[in-house]
């Protein structure tokens, strides 16, 4: 591809050519139609001619180039903030939404069963005091239980939190963009979540071999603290 | 024996004081974050339960905290979270904690951790 500094001025001498021509034409007093002697009449009106055209391409050109710098900067920050971060957000929220599930699941079992225990408690005309403390610790162990699976509700809390912050950082891309073209329109009035209240990877999966590897290190600590 | 919770929910908070009072433990004090539990920690409080993730002042931040203060170098700092990576588990470790529990846990768990702590800190004495 031609520089532009060269193609200027090419297209310039060409044009120079033309605007000559035009002199010419318009001075030798051939017999031109009405129409093109109203061209050539405007064409000369105008100062600098058909030179002055190819500066006005040229910046046309710079324009134009200009614009797909920005469009090329504002597809890389939709790339690299944007797609990488929706997918993350969709991950989680299918996590959140799991996690809803499998806790209300295991709150149903829980109250189901304290239910018949009610029940059974209810119907037995003569239970001896043990049968009946059994069936007592068995409700108070079924209701805590049921208790103990709403500690979902931090841990989606926590993953909402992340979300929260992953949309925040999208504003923060769609702002840049937006003055990449002009002044940035969107104003939010709510506070971002703090960074340091939650954890970017909590999770109420395989809460079992997370608390394996812990009591792994900790056990290695104590062993060197003993030895 | 008391007991100082220290979580950002609280629904968390109420889940463990609840699990506590079921193994026994019913004198307790809570705390929203490490700054909080700064102020209400003394020489009353035997056993320290808390969670990583918190605004102002994070639970190893507190940890650390608790272990420059007069009185709070020998008080089990039991760490209740969701931060299961190897490297944040060194970090709690480093801060002080001495152990540590994944969410979600059960009540089994925090009992035996809670037993354990407090056997090892009789036989140190």
């Amino acid at each position: 591809m031609r520089p532009p500094e060269e193609l200027l001025y090419d297209s310039e001498a060409s044009l120079r050519l033309v605007d000559h021509a035009i002199e010419e034409l318009s001075s030798s007093g051939a017999e031109l139609d009405r129409e093109a002697k109203g061209f050539l009449n405007h064409v000369m009106a105008q100062s600098g001619g058909f030179a002055d055209l190819s500066r006005t391409l040229l910046r046309a050109y710079a324009e134009t180039v200009g614009i797909v710098v920005r469009i090329r900067e504002s597809y890389g920050m939709v790339e690299s903030g944007g797609v990488d971060k929706l997918q993350q957000m969709h991950g989680r929220l299918c996590e959140v939404s799991s996690a809803t599930e499998a806790a209300a699941t295991e709150m149903l079992d829980g109250l189901k069963r304290t239910v018949d225990l009610v029940e059974q408690l209810d119907v037995a005309a003569a239970l001896s005091d043990e049968d009946r403390h059994r069936m007592l610790a068995s409700v108070r162990e079924e209701l805590s239980g049921v208790m103990n699976h709403l500690q979902f509700q931090d841990i989606t809390a926590q993953q909402l939190g992340h979300i929260a912050s992953l949309l925040a950082d999208m504003r923060r891309c769609i702002n840049q963009i937006v003055t990449i073209f002009a002044q940035p329109m969107i104003t939010f009035a709510r506070d971002e979540p703090g960074a340091g209240s939650f954890d970017p990877n909590a999770s109420t999966l395989h809460a079992t071999d997370r608390q394996a590897v812990a009591d792994e290190i900790f056990a290695v600590r104590v062993e060197r603290k003993s030895a | 024996m008391k007991f100082l919770v220290v979580d950002d929910s609280v629904t968390m908070r109420r889940i463990i004081i609840n699990a506590l009072e079921r193994i026994g433990y019913v004198d307790t004090v809570e705390a929203c974050d490490g700054h909080e539990a700064l102020g209400k920690f003394d020489s009353s409080v035997g056993f320290i339960i808390t969670d990583w993730n918190m605004p102002k002042m994070s639970g190893v931040e507190f940890a650390r905290s608790v272990r420059s203060v007069p009185g709070g170098q020998l008080v089990p700092i039991l760490m209740v979270t969701t931060r299961g990576a190897r490297e944040d588990i060194v970090a709690a470790v480093e801060a002080g904690v001495n152990n540590y529990i994944l969410k979600p846990f059960t009540p089994s768990v925090l009992k035996e951790k809670i037993d354990r702590l407090l056997a090892t800190l009789s036989a140190a004495a």
